[in-house]
């Protein structure tokens, strides 16, 4: 037993502690969505006993997982809950509003204990709820602190309890039909990748599972018995039995008569209460086995895919580069070289193209983790308000970005907040305006081009213009003259302050205002309007862009400058003859299609010194809920660029969204035509200021070599951590076949495919003299090339990009043994870890030199 | 070379207690999120000890006890119990079905180790 255990059990925690969030928001989801279906219990005795059972182990896994990371508080709270939930299981207890709400409080409130942990910050309070919760359950009964004694389920298929009766009939009445499936493990299947989960999520692919039980028999061999309610056809059954799935005839009549006799009354009021019932309630009904994705998905860090998303980005300037270059020299060749040449850069751009599009997807989530998330917050708000709501949600397949579901999530929830708050009224106010009870919020969301387009819209009193300049004008936001339309009022809205109080019950604590919703919809590039018809409805529509790293943009000039306009914002191009721009005072202007377009000079906004054109080309842009025109002098070309963020002191410039880098060492200042009018743009906005901007971003984004640290990827073998430069690694892959050679030495295991090429697969640990263990799910390949060689190295696990700085790494140490010397090129620390760095050049070239081949 | 079989809904735990054996020498490891996967691991496989998780979706793990100490071969397998159920009567039904150790979460992994080491070396000694 080693003596330093608590260290290792420390590092343990600390390695494992991101895992442990996100198994903790998973249960804290699927929490929330089962206490909302379980509404349609309240004050009756109906009961769902899996849905309660669901409910009653989750709270059960948070109890256990939350105590492995030692968040006693949050121990405390669950178990608390699991009291009352135990009461409600045993059916000592009807579940009530009160306890229903307490359950959904006491999930929030472990959520900020959990949230609070994390980002060290002060734990919540937890007395008032407990007191709650001591209450619930002593009103009902008086109990010891015991847990619900286990219960094993009967150990052969049938007979079936009522839940499962009822889940049948549920099933039959939809036309389903009723199977008996048995599967026979064994290790030809296992082989070919047939295991009892497999067999699982293929059943639960066409119908539900009701009841799952092993078998055995005489000999010992073990089979799986399922009772499936669901359809497949007769061929998907043929074929299944290859894989060991066999269907099992049974007498099905004769079972459903025998329970029929006590049931047939609740059958008729469930039909009713079907009807009316939460669509998640009625997945619950039946018993369904646990959804959780097995082999078929990998938990991916958002950090790699951000890392994935640099590389392909700098791909994505390097291919332009490429481009320019190769289109400045086209006309030194003969005719069909210049053909072929512009033939592969198109295959180019189109392979980049596929590749930036196949990453992004990895990325991608359905919008309805937040849209569903909005249910509960929706019963929490009304909770309190005493307001009924209808919330309906469309479009939430509509899939986005995962960074924007964690940047928006919280906007959302308090925007959702406010309608109700602010926007819908009351019953009875409703009532006396001829509008339905209950108010309707509506939330949207689908993608249109390249944007995401979500709305929010509730039919409630609109917003009052009137009531907001007045709060305006007290705090000095604007002044006597200027008066609040729908086109400014949500910068106002916005304007940090605006919103004073925020009810201290309401909120998780962690003060939204307007002004955060749209700092968050503004990081992500996209924008923010608001329409509105007093008395009626009020609808906030928040455009997103889907592709947050890349994006095709105009290069334009004005004077001796170039700038970056997104294409998306532009809605048309025109050429005007400069005389026909009309001025009035400060104002420019010119007639468009049978409306004033005011004129914004590019070249004034940034005092630039005009070229004299015979044309001004001016671009079409939608501010708002109008349009204006941006002068400019030339359009340059069109381009893809890599969105690089602008340096924190540049937040204030207004006017510009982002830089990016033409490939040439030339910086481009990306325009965000939002904030392009005179008012907005500050004086100190001079030529001068954008050009410091320019140069201190340059120089903030020196390649990597100059500023002297390199990228690694570090690996394990055994207990300890090797790096290796990431430049050398052209692909991190899963052990796949290995195709073993004879009369080889045992470090090489054999030879694999990598990206169409035929290299060897070399045990590390063998190779450094370490024992050989049998490979992991954790075991990766690494795929190293030089100029001369591709190896592969097979190693316990490889998960971390690092950059490593070239001062932080110190020579091997004396006392190291003679192998490892030959192989270890130098040893740097971090985090409190020692990583062994791999000399390259030794491992590619020993690994295949010095062997006899007999 | 021994094989150990953890067993437990929670992929962090599974991990966690992974991470403590895998301080042991010349152990390779299976692993199984529900019962029904459990039970296939052992017939597939040549395990040597199990580590099993009692709340575990569709059939829990006392279930899967009831049906290991029903079969000839299998019941032979040693079995630690690691659950956060902490009532008697959980427990007497847990070692009435069948295993050979009970043990609490939250994990304490000095335990783990200790009781491991101690059924492995048992199971040892048996063939030598």
């Amino acid at each position: 037993m080693p003596d330093n255990y608590d260290e290792i059990e420390r590092e343990i925690l600390a390695e494992l502690a991101d895992e442990f969030y996100a198994e903790c928001d998973q249960l804290l989801q699927s929490l929330q969505r089962d206490l909302i279906a379980m509404e349609d219990f309240i004050d009756t005795d109906r009961f769902n006993k899996n849905l309660l059972d669901n409910v009653y182990r989750t709270f059960h896994s948070l109890k256990g997982i939350t105590g492995t990371i030692h968040i006693d508080l949050a121990v405390k709270l669950s178990h608390k809950l699991e009291n009352y939930l135990r009461l409600l299981c045993e059916k000592k207890a009807k579940l009530t509003n009160t306890g229903l709400n307490t359950l959904m409080s006491g999930t929030q409130k472990i959520e900020q204990i959990i949230s609070a942990h994390r980002n060290n910050q002060s734990l919540p309070d937890i007395t008032p709820i407990l007191f709650i919760i001591e209450k619930l359950v002593d009103s009902t009964d008086t109990l010891s602190e015991k847990q619900i004694p286990m219960d094993a389920p009967s150990d052969s298929l049938f007979p079936l309890d009522d839940d499962e009766m009822q889940c049948i009939r549920n099933g039959l009445q939809e036309g389903h039909q009723i199977y008996r499936f048995n599967f026979k493990p064994s290790q030809e299947l296992l082989v070919n990748g047939i295991n009892v989960n497999v067999i699982r999520q293929r059943i639960q692919g066409i119908g539900k599972i009701v009841k799952g039980v092993p078998s055995t028999n005489e000999k010992g061999d073990v089979a799986f018995d399922f009772l499936v309610i669901g359809f497949v056809d007769q061929q998907m059954i043929d074929k299944w039995q290859n894989d060991g799935l066999k269907t099992i005839p049974h007498d099905f009549d004769n079972l459903l008569k025998t329970n029929s006799d006590n049931i047939t009354h609740e059958t008729q009021s469930l039909d009713l209460v079907n009807e009316k019932q939460d669509h998640n309630a009625n997945k619950n009904v039946c018993f369904q086995v646990s959804n959780k994705a097995t082999s078929n998905t990998v938990r991916v860090d958002l950090s790699r895919l951000d890392d994935l998303m640099q590389m392909v980005g700098d791909l994505v300037i390097d291919r332009s580069r490429l481009e320019d270059q190769l289109n400045q020299m086209k006309h030194m060749l003969p005719n069909s070289n210049r053909y072929m040449l512009d033939e592969t850069i198109q295959s180019f751009e189109k392979k980049i193209r596929h590749l930036r599009d196949g990453i992004m997807r990895v990325r991608m989530v359905q919008i309805n983790e937040i849209f569903e998330r909005m249910r509960f917050t929706v019963k929490d708000v009304t909770r309190a308000d005493q307001k009924q709501i209808n919330l309906k949600l469309e479009g939430k397949e509509t899939e986005i970005d995962k960074l924007i579901v964690e940047r928006m999530m919280d906007p959302i929830i308090h925007m959702v907040r406010n309608s109700i708050s602010h926007g819908i009224e009351s019953p009875e106010q409703r009532k006396k305006l001829n509008k339905p009870r209950e108010g309707l919020i509506c939330l949207r969301a689908m993608t249109s081009g390249d944007m995401v387009v979500i709305e929010i819209e509730d039919d409630g009193k609109g917003i009052d213009l009137g009531a907001i300049e007045k709060k305006a004008r007290e705090k000095n936001i604007i002044d006597h003259k200027t008066s609040v339309t729908l086109d400014n009022v949500l910068d106002i809205l916005c304007f940090p302050g605006f919103s004073s109080k925020e009810k201290a019950d309401h909120t998780s604590g962690r003060g939204v205002g307007m002004d955060v919703v749209k700092n968050a919809v503004d990081v992500l590039g996209g924008n923010i309007t608001v329409t509105s018809e007093p008395g009626k409805k009020t609808l906030f529509r928040i455009h997103l862009p889907l592709t947050l790293a890349i994006l095709d943009v105009l290069i334009v000039s004005v004077g001796d400058q170039q700038f970056a306009v997104p294409k998306l914002s532009i809605q048309e191009i025109i050429e005007v003859d400069p005389d026909l721009v009309t001025v009035s005072g400060q104002n420019e202007m010119i007639l468009y299609r049978d409306k004033v377009l005011p004129i914004v000079r590019l070249s004034r906004l940034f005092n630039i010194k005009e070229q004299y054109r015979r044309f001004i080309y001016v671009m079409i842009v939608q501010k708002g809920n109008e349009f204006i025109g941006i002068a400019i002098d030339r359009i340059i070309n069109e381009r893809e660029i890599v969105v690089r963020a602008l340096p924190d002191c540049f937040i204030n410039l207004d006017g510009f969204s982002g830089a990016t880098e033409l490939g040439d060492g030339r910086v481009v200042l990306i325009l965000d035509v939002q904030k392009l009018t005179y008012d907005e743009i500050k004086q100190s906005n001079s030529k001068d200021c954008v050009v410091k901007a320019a140069e201190k971003f340059v120089s903030k984004n020196k390649p990597e070599s100059a500023l002297s640290t390199e990228p690694y990827i570090l690996f394990q073998l055994g207990k300890t951590t090797y790096g290796i430069p990431g430049k050398l690694v052209k692909k991190l892959e899963m052990i796949e076949e290995i195709t073993s050679v004879p009369n080889v030495p045992d470090f090489i295991e054999g030879v694999i495919l990598s990206r169409g090429l035929i290299i060897p697969a070399i045990n590390l640990r063998l190779r450094f003299e370490f024992d050989k263990i049998p490979h992991t799910i954790q075991s990766r390949l690494l795929v190293i090339e030089n100029s001369k060689h591709t190896v592969g190295l097979i190693v316990d696990a490889a998960r971390e990009f690092i950059s490593i700085s070239m001062e932080d790494i110190h020579p091997p140490h004396e006392k190291m043994s003679e192998i490892n010397k030959k192989y270890i090129e130098g040893v740097t620390k971090q985090d409190n870890r020692i990583i062994l760095l791999i000399n390259t050049y030794e491992i590619l070239d020993i690994s295949l030199s010095n062997i006899n081949f007999l | 070379m021994k094989t150990i079989l953890i067993v437990d809904d929670s992929t962090t735990m599974r991990r966690m207690i992974r991470a403590t054996l895998q301080t042991l020498e010349n152990i390779s490891f299976k692993e199984a999120e529900n019962g029904l996967e459990a039970i296939e691991c052992l017939t597939l496989n040549s395990i040597d000890l199990m580590t099993l998780d009692l709340n575990m979706p569709d059939i829990n793990g006392l279930a899967v006890l009831n049906f290991i100490n029903s079969h000839q071969t299998l019941k032979k397998i040693p079995i630690i119990v690691i659950t956060a159920r902490s009532d008697e009567q959980t427990r007497d039904k847990v070692m009435a079905a069948g295993a050979t150790q009970f043990m609490k979460k939250p994990l304490e992994p000095q335990k783990l180790l200790a009781h491991v080491e101690r059924l492995l070396n048992t199971l040892f000694s048996e063939y030598s």
